[in-house]
Order: structure tokens, then C-alpha cells, then sequence
């Protein structure tokens, strides 16, 4: 999507941030430093509260909460997004048993109805447009560990929109992946990874993929139920995160 | 099933006299045959379907009237589940019937045929309302019921193989989000002594035809056969009480097909498929599944 996806510069493209920009460090200011111009949705004041604390004043914040399709689209309509990040789940919070309808509802239309109304208008946005894009969407790495149901949803159902998305959009220059984002691992230096991380996929090729994110490692899962292929890590080095990346999305593929 | 099964099966913890299960979308296809198998291993089974046909029979009558005919007990429940007041009301249906219970298998599902690019709010909104609505609602309620017995429980979720890479986006992501209530829900519900496992199916049924060009899916052999009530022994061996220790699973079935899959997110675990040269019986399951899951042989009976 950018002059030159390999380099990570997104001169003259928007980004959209939909959330709390606190929980994917280095993201935006990655995006910001890669020459996009980068505006941050909130859907309420505990999200603009929240946020209040890393923005960056160079970003574009845009307090209009999506909780339908039609506002999603309405928001869209009005950015014109390249790039769509979509945070995913906020930490655990009710236990099942404790939970009552009203927040479940709620919680799902924060994290996941927003989701995929921004996902939806973007995708159209962009395939209407003829023009190249990318969706980042984030899962949380204890998505199928941690206790809470609701970090387990959004987390599970974030995978899937960025399949669906993938698959959709297979024939056009639109892109979709989801960073499995590891908080619970020490070391090394979270922000700038995931910042370039993003960066990457933001003007790479990649598609469909489920990528681990730690403050030390980064990785491409196995298609969870697939019953061939394997996951693969490294451990980040001083090198270039594409070329690190792109060999391990090439096992099995013929080099000519 | 023969008087000399049925006593191998109370030797091994797989009968479920004196259980009471419920079973959502239990009028046809995989919950129907689900309940007819939970019936003739004793278990007394709140049948629940919102289903009637042109001639405005509930298919959970019918199924009933099956389950009756065979010598088992069971009564219908059209509750619609995707509320929390509809789950608690099958709930509540069971306990008034039967006093209590001790299983739950969700079945209950709808499909939209939509696309990221053309689904719309509506579509979205009924799906997921329906499967991850109803999933919570019914495991909430009945987890709650199983907890307050103090005695455990078995809760079976049905989600599919499609959830994490499927293309109909409310489907696939609402079967995906029922994956991780599962995941949940097991880890919050295990100090009580109830298990949450997750199938994700592969059957002919009212919702899917399934043609044969579609049937290698995932990476996996051809798909033999699709009848919906060979999906059932596998529900009623993590149903059984030899299935104490199988929880947080992902577990498909389909024909003569078991799998038990990686956890979606783990670097270490494998998945492993298994193909039987005709239909599982609960008992081969039962000694089969805990060696797919690394469980190492048990002195409880667990394993025929």
C-alpha cells in the first residue's frame, strides 16, 4: 500500500485506530514516524480518559462511537482509511458466572460489533476505491488460556474477522493479519517490536496470518485447526523484521 | 444397546443413569441424535428446539416421542435460548422436570450465507445472537445450576472448524467466540468439577448439505460419511464421568473422524486425527480420546 511496503513508509496514507492506544504500544507512534497520518477512534470517555496518557498530539482523535454498522460506515466515509488497526479485547473483567446481560451486550458492541463495522466499511471503502489497504487486528496470546470469558471471545472472534477479511479480500490489494499480542513474557522491548511489526504488515504482501508479538520473539502460528503445517518463532536479532518474516511465509514453496 | 454393553458401560463410567442433560437445537440433525444417545445411556434429557414444521409439529416433540419409544424420558423445551431469561428458563424447565442438572450440549445454531463485504448489521446481529448469545446464556445458567448442586457437570459447546478460518464472517466469528467462551468457561467452571469441552462437527444437517467437493476441509482426508448421529458417541463419552479429566478441548467428529485438535495459539501441542475403519462406539472413544489428548491412563475406570 505505500511507495515502498518493504521499508514501512506510509507517506500520504491514513491510518485509523479504533480504541485504546495504550494497550498496542508503539503502534502509533510507528505509524506516525513511517509518515502516516494517524487518527484514533474512542468510543467513550473511559477510552478517551484512557488514552489521555500515550497519545500523541500529532495524532487526530476522533471521539464518535461506533455502535452500529451505519456509524461505522459514517466514520469511514469521513477518514478514508488506508491502514485499519483494531486493538482487540480490554483485560478480563466479569467472570462468567458473575456476568449479567447488560454488560455482555455492551462489552460485545465495544469490542466486537465495532470491530466489525469498521472492518466491514473499510473493506468496502477500500475495494470501491480500487485502492491497496491493510487491517491489523490484534488477539490477545492467552485467548484460549485465560479465565474471563469475554477476553476469550473478542480475542477468538478477532482471528476470525481477520480470516473472513483475508479470504474476501483475497483478490484485491487489501490485506488483513492479526498480531497474537504476548504481554505475560519479559525482556527485550515490546513497543518497538509491535511498532514495526505493524509497520510491516501495514505495506507488506502478507495475508491471513496470525503473527506472535513479544517483547523478544516474533512468530507465524499454524493455521489453528488445520491439521498440516507448523508454527514458527524466532528470536529477534538486530535484523531487518521483513527479511526475518518473509522466508518463514515461503517454507514449502517453490523457490523458482 | 445389549444387556452385556450396558453393564461394560456402568463398569467404565459410561452410562449416565440418573443424569439429567439438556440439549439446545435438539430437534433435528446433530442435536437429535445427540439426545436420542444421551436417552439410551440412561440420561433423562430436556429436549429444546424452536423448530416446527408446516404442519406446526415441535421438533422437540417428536424427538421426545423418539426418546419415549426407546424406554428413555425426556421433555420438550422451545425456550428461545439466545437471552439470558431463555437460558435460565431451560434450565429452569430441567429442574422443575427432572430436579436438576448435570449436562448441557449446545446445538442450537442459525447460518447467513455473508460475506465481510455484504453481511449486514441484522444478519450479524441474529447470528451471533443466537450462537455466542445462546452459548453464554445457556452455559451461564447452567453452570450456575451445576455449581449450586455441587456435584460437577459436563458442558459440550458446538462450534466448527470453519470459526477461525471460515469467510462467513458472523458464522465463523461467532463459532470462533465460542472457542474461546469454551476456553473460559473451562478454566472458571473446573474448581466446581465441571468440564467444558468444544466439538466442532462435520455433518449433513438442515444447516449444511456438505457436498462431497467440500468435504476435504482443513487439511484433512476425505470426509467418509455424514451422518449427524455418528457425531453423538464422542458428546456421550465427554458427557460420561470416565471424562472427568478432558476439559478445555477442542474435538471434532464426523463419521468415522476424531481429531483432537491443537490449542488455536500454543507453540507446543500437535493435533492428532484418528480414522476408525467404521462408526466409534462410545466405549472405543472412551479409551481412545484420553491417549489423543496425552492423558496418561487413568485407575478409575477412565478407558474400557
Amino acid at each position: 500500500m505505500s511507495g515502498d511496503g518493504t521499508t514501512g513508509e506510509l507517506h500520504g496514507r491514513t491510518a485509523l485506530v479504533a480504541g485504546d492506544v495504550g494497550r498496542i504500544p508503539g503502534v502509533v507512534p510507528g505509524l506516525l514516524e513511517a509518515g502516516a497520518e494517524v487518527h484514533v477512534q474512542l468510543q467513550d470517555d473511559a477510552e478517551y480518559a484512557a488514552v489521555q496518557a500515550v497519545s500523541d498530539p500529532r495524532c487526530r482523535v476522533v471521539r464518535t462511537p461506533v455502535r452500529t454498522f451505519a456509524e461505522g460506515t459514517d466514520l469511514v466515509a469521513g477518514v478514508r482509511p488506508d491502514l485499519l488497526v483494531l486493538p482487540g479485547p480490554v483485560p478480563a473483567r466479569a467472570a462468567l458466572l458473575a456476568g449479567d446481560e447488560d454488560g455482555f451486550a455492551a462489552q460485545l458492541t465495544h469490542e466486537l460489533k465495532r470491530s466489525v463495522a469498521l472492518a466491514r466499511a473499510t473493506a468496502r471503502h477500500l475495494v470501491a476505491a480500487g485502492r491497496p489497504g491493510a487491517v491489523v487486528t490484534f488477539a490477545p496470546a492467552d485467548t484460549f488460556t485465560a479465565a474471563g470469558p469475554m477476553k476469550s471471545v473478542v480475542g477468538a472472534a478477532m482471528l476470525s474477522l481477520t480470516s473472513a477479511l483475508a479470504a474476501s479480500l483475497a483478490d484485491s490489494a487489501v490485506r488483513a493479519n492479526c498480531v497474537v499480542l504476548d504481554r505475560s513474557a519479559t525482556g527485550g522491548d515490546l513497543a518497538l517490536n509491535l511498532g514495526g511489526l505493524v509497520r510491516y504488515l501495514a505495506g507488506g504482501e502478507l495475508t491471513g496470518r496470525f503473527l506472535y508479538c513479544g517483547p523478544r520473539d516474533v512468530g507465524i502460528f499454524a493455521m489453528p485447526m488445520l491439521v498440516e503445517g507448523a508454527h514458527v518463532r524466532l528470536r529477534l536479532g538486530e535484523g531487518d523484521l521483513a527479511a526475518l518474516i518473509e522466508p518463514l511465509t515461503n517454507i514449502g514453496r517453490d523457490a523458482s | 444397546m445389549s444387556a452385556a454393553a450396558s453393564m461394560h458401560d456402568t463398569a467404565t463410567g459410561l452410562r449416565l443413569d440418573g443424569q439429567v442433560a439438556i440439549v439446545t437445537g435438539a430437534g433435528r440433525g446433530l442435536g437429535r441424535g445427540i439426545a436420542l444417545e444421551l436417552a439410551a445411556r440412561g440420561a433423562r434429557v430436556v429436549v429444546n428446539d424452536l423448530f416446527r414444521d408446516e404442519q406446526g409439529t415441535a421438533a422437540a416433540e417428536a424427538v421426545c416421542g423418539e426418546i419415549a419409544a426407546a424406554g428413555g424420558e425426556a421433555v420438550p423445551s422451545e425456550h428461545d435460548i439466545s437471552t439470558f431469561a431463555g437460558g435460565e428458563a431451560v434450565v429452569g424447565a430441567a429442574t422443575e422436570a427432572f430436579g436438576r442438572v448435570d449436562l448441557l450440549v449446545t446445538c442450537a445454531g442459525n447460518y447467513r450465507n455473508a460475506t465481510i463485504l455484504d453481511v449486514e448489521e441484522e444478519e450479524w446481529d441474529q447470528v451471533t445472537s443466537v450462537h455466542l448469545g445462546g452459548h453464554v446464556a445457556c452455559v451461564r445458567a447452567a453452570a450456575a445450576r451445576m455449581k449450586e448442586q455441587g456435584d460437577g457437570g459436563r458442558i459440550v459447546t458446538v462450534s466448527s472448524r470453519g470459526g477461525l478460518f471460515g469467510t462467513q464472517v458472523a458464522y465463523s466469528g461467532a463459532k470462533a467466540a465460542i472457542m474461546g467462551l469454551s476456553s473460559a468457561a473451562a478454566a472458571e467452571l473446573a474448581a466446581y468439577g465441571i468440564t467444558v469441552n468444544c466439538l466442532l462437527p462435520s455433518a449433513a444437517t438442515q444447516l449444511f448439505s456438505i457436498p462431497a467437493s467440500a468435504r476435504r476441509f482443513g487439511g484433512m482426508p476425505e470426509t467418509l460419511r455424514m451422518e449427524p448421529e455418528l457425531v453423538a458417541p464422542l458428546v456421550a463419552y465427554l458427557c460420561s464421568p470416565a471424562a472427568h479429566r478432558v476439559t478445555g478441548r477442542f474435538l471434532y467428529a464426523a463419521g468415522s473422524d476424531v481429531c483432537s485438535y491443537a490449542d488455536p495459539l500454543d507453540f507446543s501441542v500437535g493435533t492428532t486425527f484418528a480414522r476408525h475403519a467404521r462408526a466409534w462406539t462410545v466405549e472405543e472413544l472412551a479409551d481412545h480420546v484420553p491417549r489423543m489428548l496425552g492423558l496418561a491412563p487413568s485407575s478409575s475406570g477412565e478407558g474400557a
